[in-house]
């Protein structure tokens, strides 16, 4: 894994270094599709789609769960120098930028690891107590909930996972208004919406 | 000029009391025969350098195992799609559809009439050259406008129109920058614009004033949106409009398209090396006559006794080699053999091409001994013509090594990026330029220089 | 002024982009792996391949373009790599709970109590490999850890039946049957004798 992350690293630098600052890249996404900040509240984006539009909100950070607490890392969010806050190349540096604290942080559990085993030899029926429950973690693509309802059983009354790419598609068709074809696939791409997640 | 159909008409001692009809048909068939041959040979080959080269570029390896390294690639390549089954949408319009590969596959081929390989290797030396040039390029439109009306489809439709669009607008620089290279020459045939960047590297017209230099370079941006390339393909972009205008087009049809993309490739670069680069003028020589009178002075030298002695032991060594490699080829073919019915066997040919290619080494450097007397001579006749053809084929090369180059290297431009791009930037700094040549030229140029 | 620095702009990242590219292209080193003639699980070239023909050792240079794989990483099988199911009949003692908790009902299994053995003897063990998603539930529910993943992965058929496994023998499944069949009847007839 470490290996991986040596190979990787450098990787990542020389693909910014090739297309990031190319000029028809820019051209092709600066300043398409912004989407301020109040629009970006109004249709619950989560993720990075959020922070490019300059909200500062990333539950590793502000609602720590697991092991979070003691890794260090950074929360990049949408800059002016990096395109008008909040279009497509906003989000793409974003991205990139969590891709290297991504592997910063990997590096740091890699470090922290408690020896011992890995597989969690868990029940195999669960009864959990009856009520609802929503849990939220954060996923590369935004905010992953899951929403829970049981009655006391083994099975669940109604379970709903929602997504980042299940909130990022509402704005699709609003910011689609005006753009061309092409930029479509710069849009969808840039907010990272992925068909197959939107309906788990 | 020379020309190989002034060759063929002027030794006409094979065609006496044939009739000038038939000796029209017989020429025109074998000067069609060479292009299309032609034709086919450098799309060949452009297929399997674009998928080594994409292979390079993406740190993997390309095509290796069909044949030695990959080069019959192409071959396999064409067999898969002469095999398909031809599909002809429902509703689409049969005539169009049917015919819409043609006229694209002919601008093309017919651009190889005017490709200057060497002094006299050329098929006709036009005095409208460059002009054919450029009239050939745009054949290819109506092609392009028929392929996406005929097929029924929105998205060739979008595809062929802009593509048409993008064609059409890119003439103007390329001819912008062919005018400023036919200004400097003074001639629009073709043997006449190289003959004019005789003697030297300087001498090329890319390096005779800024303002070429900066022609060269309009010119080739020019050159890849006429063939829709990246960072121009929008018509055949695969992940906007899958593939534009041919998407519905399959086995023979598509190969048509297919092919008459990479033999523009071979085309334009071609155009490139000959306008800007010095076509097959080798550089440090001043024309045929020096190439000759070298070609006499090694032939000579070779013929040296010392000399023989050395090529003789050279081919002794390549026989040797040859030996091996073709040693190793047989037993790995023997090892092989029963099992060839197995449909993963794959045997060492790259032995077998290494084999091939020091024997016809070792083969040549042997028959340096017999001829002795005509050394000066075959060494003449080979600096004169296929020195230049070399020289031409490495430029021609170099120039679409960096086509295929761009592909892995830049996105795309979005259509209305890509219109800009010429109305607003290259068609503007072409007229500066050709002003600005003119300029120079009056300026710098002494008079009853190259006319 | 935008206009010129446009130009500036555009021509000095196609070139830094074309640096990083031709780079690429002439120093890194390739990644490919000449699958067929690579043999994945002991990551390298299989023998008796011609891609590793004794005869080219004076070639080497030259032949140099098709041999090992020259990446940065192993070209291996991981250790823990979810190859096909493997099945050890000797520790099966046909519980039923690997087939219980696949959630898409992969595998049949049958079982039947004969003597010296713990638990029951398995008389069929069926694997549909057509429906089987890996996921590895059933390796970590068995007791005695008779199921585990190999290291396989060529699994491909050309007919579906081909993609159904079968673990048991038949003719051994048909031997427990009858063993199991012959003790149930003397069980049942000493049974008998022992009432009256």
């Amino acid at each position: 894994m470490a290996r991986f992350l040596d190979y990787f690293e450098p990787r990542l630098r020389q693909f910014n270094r090739l297309i990031s600052r190319n000029k028809i890249f820019k051209e092709r996404l600066w300043g398409l599709a912004v989407i301020s900040p109040e629009l970006a509240v109004n249709y619950a984006l989560v993720g990075p789609n959020l922070r490019a539009s300059g909200i500062d909100w990333d539950l590793r950070r502000d609602e720590p769960y697991s092991v979070y607490p003691e890794l260090n890392f950074e929360v990049p969010v949408g800059r002016p120098e990096c395109g008008v806050v909040g279009d497509c190349y906003n989000r793409y540096w974003l991205r990139i930028r969590e891709m290297e604290q991504s592997a910063r942080l990997v590096r740091q559990c890699l470090e922290k690891m408690p020896e011992g085993p890995y597989w969690n030899k868990s029940k195999k029926k669960l009864k959990p107590p009856a009520g609802e429950v929503y849990v939220r973690t954060e996923a590369p693509r935004g905010e992953l909930g899951f929403y829970l309802i049981s009655r006391g059983e083994e099975r669940p009354y109604r379970l709903k996972i929602r997504t980042g790419s299940f909130s990022a598609m509402s704005i699709v068709g609003k910011m689609a208004s005006g753009l061309m074809v092409a930029d479509m696939v710069a849009l969808i791409s840039s907010l990272d919406v992925i068909a197959p997640e939107i309906d788990r | 000029m020379e020309s190989l159909v002034n060759l063929l008409l002027r030794d006409s001692a094979l065609f006496q009391g044939l009739g000038y009809g038939l000796t029209a048909a017989l020429v025109m068939f074998v000067c069609g025969f060479i292009v299309v041959n032609f034709f086919g040979l450098m799309a060949g080959v452009y297929i399997f350098l674009e998928r080594k080269v994409a292979g390079w570029t993406n740190s993997r390896r390309g095509p290796n195992r069909v044949g030695p390294y990959g080069l019959i690639q192409f071959v396999a390549d064409g067999v898969k799609l002469l095999l398909k089954e031809d599909v002809i949408p429902d509703q689409a319009d049969r005539p169009f559809f049917r015919f819409a590969p043609y006229p694209v596959l002919l601008g093309t081929v017919l651009s190889f009439v005017v490709a200057p390989f060497g002094p006299k290797l050329i098929i006709g030396d036009l005095n409208l050259g460059l002009f054919y040039l450029l009239a050939t390029g745009s054949f290819t439109v109506i092609g392009l406008i028929m392929a996406g009306w005929a097929s029924h489809n929105k998205w060739s439709l979008l595809g062929g129109m802009r593509s048409a669009a993008q064609i059409v607008s890119y003439e103007i620089p390329n001819a912008l920058a062919f005018l400023l290279v036919v200004l400097t020459a003074g001639t629009m045939s073709v043997q006449g614009i190289i003959g004019a960047q005789a003697g030297g590297i300087g001498r090329w017209f890319v390096f005779s004033s800024p303002f070429a230099f900066a022609a060269f370079f309009i010119y080739f941006i020019s050159a890849v949106a006429e063939i829709n390339r990246i960072p121009f393909d929008i018509p055949e972009a695969e992940s906007e409009l899958v593939s534009g205008y041919n998407v519905e087009y399959s086995a023979m049809r598509f190969a048509m398209f297919f092919a008459a993309e990479f033999g523009n490739i071979y085309v334009v670069s071609a155009a490139a090396v000959t306008c800007f680069l010095g076509g097959w003028q080798v550089p440090l020589t001043g024309g045929p006559e020096d190439l000759a009178g070298l070609g006499r002075a090694v032939g000579q030298f070779l013929a040296w006794p010392v000399l023989q002695v050395a090529l003789l032991i050279g081919a002794l060594a390549c026989f040797f080699l040859t030996w091996r490699a073709g040693r190793g080829f047989a037993l790995d073919l023997k090892r092989k053999l029963p099992r060839f019915t197995d449909r993963l066997v794959r045997v060492n040919s790259e032995l077998g091409l290494l084999a091939l290619l020091f024997g016809g080494t070792g083969l040549i450097l042997a028959l340096h001994w017999p001829l002795r007397p005509y050394l000066a001579g075959i060494y003449a006749f080979l600096f004169v013509y296929l020195v230049p053809f070399l020289v031409f084929f490495i430029k021609a090369m170099a120039v679409s090594f960096v086509i295929l180059w761009w592909r892995w290297t830049l996105p795309r431009l979005r259509v209305d990026q890509l219109m800009g791009v010429a109305w607003k930037y290259l068609i503007p700094i072409g007229f500066f330029c050709l002003l600005g040549q003119a300029v120079w030229l009056i300026l710098f140029r002494s008079p009853g220089t190259a006319g | 002024m935008g206009y010129l620095s446009n130009i500036y702009e555009a021509v000095s990242t196609v070139a830094v982009g074309m640096w990083i590219t031709f780079k690429t292209a002439v120093a890194e080193r390739k990644i490919t792996i000449q699958y067929p003639s690579f043999d994945i699980e002991a990551g390298r070239l299989k023998d008796g391949d011609p891609a590793v023909a004794k005869s080219t050792g004076f070639f080497e240079l030259v032949m140099g373009n098709n041999q090992d794989y020259r990446g940065p990483l192993r070209p291996r099988v991981a250790e823990r790599y979810r190859g096909l199911l493997g099945y050890d009949e000797a520790k099966c003692i046909g519980c039923l709970l690997c087939a219980r908790t696949c959630p898409i009902d992969v595998i049949t299994v049958e079982g039947v109590k004969l003597e010296g053995r713990q638990g029951k003897a398995p008389v069929v063990f069926r694997v549909n490999y057509a429906k089987c998603m890996f996921c590895g539930l059933y390796v970590e529910a068995c007791p005695t850890q008779a199921v585990f993943f190999t290291h396989h992965f060529e699994a491909a058929a050309f007919r579906f039946p081909d993609l159904v496994r079968d673990f048991i023998d038949p003719e051994l499944g048909r031997q427990r049957l009858a063993q199991a069949e012959e003790a149930k009847k003397s069980k049942a007839k000493e049974e008998g004798e022992g009432q009256s």
